[in-house]
């Protein structure tokens, strides 16, 4: 178990958790809940994580991507 | 009725014939083509974007005897922010529903489908953008997914008009469509408390607004049915969609290089340099140099000037109308002359860069760096325009998340980056000294004074800044039917917003004049202008002139004699000094009465002290 922002670009992780409610409704429209597998597209240093599922991309702030639990495959 | 025959119209049959039929709304997530639709079905002009926060305006139009009206793009009906808001309200009126969704992001958009036929809307489904999806290898059963949706699915390529009859025709029989089966209880049973159908879901769902406007306090729902309808449309797209686990390797690998630190770097690095070849020399120097001087005030404002002497006997209306800030002549050639060539190009870049889907990645490039200025990425819209003009991006700050963001962006723009006009100026200025120490203490003093700005008021601020939270859209290639459009409805809208605050600017200045007030205020500023800034008396003209227009005061800086110091000094004051007088306007407007206040005021102590600093430091 680790945060998003830990993730690693070509990393597929699974999400576990994600703590803060807005962002969980937010993502939940775009395709994203507990349980989806996404792959890490890009982590700007100590910036925004960038995430994909299917043919979708969703940048994330750093605060939120730590406030993102996933699972490695 | 034979209206000819009359020479009137009976206003009653009149009414009758132009009284809609109903309500169609286009209803659609940000960026999936959804004007072109307007467009066919009103014959009317409209404004697209990729970015949430630049579509709250409304457009309304007529089609076969209905009344359309385009929303906001939204994900979802809700209340999560303004265009939401405007989105919800407006859907919940319509009585049938043109709903585009883009093929290449299905699972996303459908989720607004269904959220809409839970709101039991009759509707039609536009499946656009089919040619972008087939290139990335997805192909969609569409009659398939309308039997599951129990309403029309239509596929469509909507810019090359493939589709368009066939959604018109089927806009004649729309279809209320199937619910979640999870929600057909619970929905009946709000029915029964008097609200719509719709109402009752966006109850269920927990929509704030909502709920104080029908006094209904129930438990919320919103979480189960979200995670619900989210696994609903999951089997849907599983059932109905093939190809989605194939991304295409070209965009990807352009889109993951635009977000490596130093390709992203480059290619912004690249961007502004080619904006300011094309903005800021050829348009802001050449083209202006044109407008405004060869065509305004070689041809229009004598014109004007003979016609008032002629026929307007006062001599205060005269000067009011079309003295040094006359309504009728620098208003006039400021606004013509001036704004708008310059805020039609930086529109049409804009829209642009906005087309290509390269805004949002620039906006996660930037944005660790501005989160500590208690920015997001989002920021970096108003600030790039406010290189153009100040005033313009001011309006734009609308599209921040949070008040203290607005309150930031603002204060930035307006104490600390120069617009055009008077970019063109300082760079002549510091050209001249021909050392490059000049260009590099104008350049660290103004860095240093805006990261200071972000970074003491993200301190004192209460509250907190939005975190960055955006989804990518497909790189592509601009349409330039959709720039064109673009950038024609925001140049006109940014002017009939403008245009009158430039008139109480000038008729301000005016009354300054004739009262006497300008002189004393010069007169007064000159001491502090010698003793603490060591610039000659004559500059303190030029500074109050600046409060009228930034580039008049820069302007004015060209004739004095000063030594190299005393240039970056004066630069540097005139930098920061109060922005220039519709900005100010529109600082009230947007702002009100007390942040306004607060921040014209400390721009003369920011000026003041940071010039004095420098003169204290490079004049012995």
């Amino acid at each position: 178990m680790s945060r998003l922002s830990a993730a690693k670009p070509g990393e597929r992780v699974r999400i576990t958790d994600i703590s803060h409610s807005d962002v969980r409704l937010q993502l939940m429209r775009w395709g994203l809940m507990t349980g989806s597998w996404v792959t890490c597209q890009a982590v700007l240093p100590g910036g925004p994580v960038v995430v994909r599922r299917h043919h979708q991309e969703i940048a994330l702030g750093r605060d939120l991507a730590e406030r993102i639990e996933v699972e490695l495959l | 009725m034979n209206v000819v025959e009359h020479g009137f119209e009976p206003p009653t049959a009149r009414l009758a014939e132009d009284t809609p039929r109903g309500r169609l709304v286009l209803a659609g997530n940000p960026n999936v083509g959804k004007s072109v639709f307007f467009h066919a079905l009103t014959g009317m002009y409209v404004d697209v974007s990729n970015y949430p926060g630049t579509t709250v305006d409304v457009s309304t139009g007529q089609h076969d005897g209905m009344l359309v009206s385009d929303t906001p793009g939204v994900y979802g009906v809700g209340s999560y922010n303004d265009e939401e808001t405007v989105a919800r309200d407006i859907i919940l009126t319509a009585d049938v529903i043109l709903n585009v969704v883009s093929a290449s992001t299905l699972e996303r958009d459908l989720f607004l489908t269904q959220q809409l036929l839970d709101m039991r809307k009759p509707m039609v489904v536009a499946l656009n953008q089919c040619d972008e999806a087939r290139t990335q290898g997805i192909a969609i059963d569409h009659q398939l997914l309308s039997g599951r949706l129990g309403v029309p699915v239509i596929p469509c390529v909507a810019t090359a008009g493939i589709g368009i009859p066939e959604v018109l025709a089927a806009l004649k029989q729309p279809h209320p469509g199937h619910r979640m089966p999870m929600l057909l209880d619970r929905l009946s049973e709000l029915g029964k408390t008097g609200a719509s159908e719709a109402e009752a879901l966006l109850l269920l769902e927990d929509d704030p607004v909502l709920k104080a406007r029908l006094g209904y306090r129930g438990v919320s729902e919103r979480e189960a049915i979200y995670a619900q309808r989210r696994a609903f449309v999951d089997e849907l797209v599983q059932a109905t969609v093939q190809g989605l686990d194939t991304p295409p390797r070209l965009s990807l690998k352009l889109g993951a290089a635009l977000l490596n630190p130093w390709w992203g770097t480059l290619v912004a690095f690249a961007i502004l340099a080619l904006m300011y070849a094309v903005i800021g020399d050829g348009v802001a120097q050449r083209l202006v140099e044109l407008t405004e001087e060869r065509l305004m005030q070689a041809y229009y404002e004598p014109f004007v000037r003979r016609v008032v002497e002629g026929w307007v006997p006062s001599a205060t209306l005269q000067l009011v109308l079309v003295g040094e800030f006359g309504l009728l002549t620098m208003t006039v050639t400021y606004i013509l002359g001036l704004m708008l060539p310059l805020v039609v190009a930086f529109y049409a870049f804009m829209a642009m860069l906005e087309d290509t889907g390269y805004l949002p990645r620039l906006a996660v490039l930037v944005d660790r760096g501005l989160s500590r200025l208690g920015l997001n990425g989002r920021a970096v819209i108003p600030l790039i325009l406010g290189f153009g003009c100040v005033t313009m991006a001011t309006i734009t700050t609308r599209l921040l998340g949070t008040q203290r963001e607005k309150t930031i962006a603002t204060a930035i723009l307006g104490l600390t980056v120069p617009c055009s006009a008077q970019l063109g100026v300082i760079l002549g200025l510091l050209g001249r000294t021909g050392n490059w120490q000049s260009w590099a203490i104008y350049i660290g003093t103004m860095g240093a004074v805006l990261v200071l700005i972000g970074t003491v008021l993200n301190r004192l601020l209460p509250g907190q800044s939005s975190a960055l939270l955006i989804d990518l859209p497909p790189l592509r290639l601009p349409q330039w039917r959709n720039v064109v459009r673009k950038t024609w409805n925001k140049s006109v809208g940014f002017l009939a917003e403008a245009t009158p605050l430039f008139m109480i600017a000038s008729l301000l200045v005016s009354l300054l004049q004739l009262s006497g007030w300008l002189n004393v205020l010069m007169k007064g500023l000159a001491p502090l202008v010698v003793g603490v800034l060591h610039l000659p008396e004559a500059a303190a003209t030029a500074f109050l002139m600046g409060m009228i227009r930034r580039d008049f005061g820069a302007a004015g800086m060209t004739d004095l004699a000063m030594t190299p110091a005393q240039v970056v000094i004066s630069l540097v004051v005139i930098t920061l000094f109060v922005p220039c007088i519709a900005t100010v306007v529109v600082l009230y407007k947007e702002r009100g009465v007390k942040e306004a206040s607060t921040l014209w005021l400390g721009s003369w102590v920011l000026a003041f002290s940071i010039g004095g600093l420098l003169a204290a430091l490079m004049v012995p």
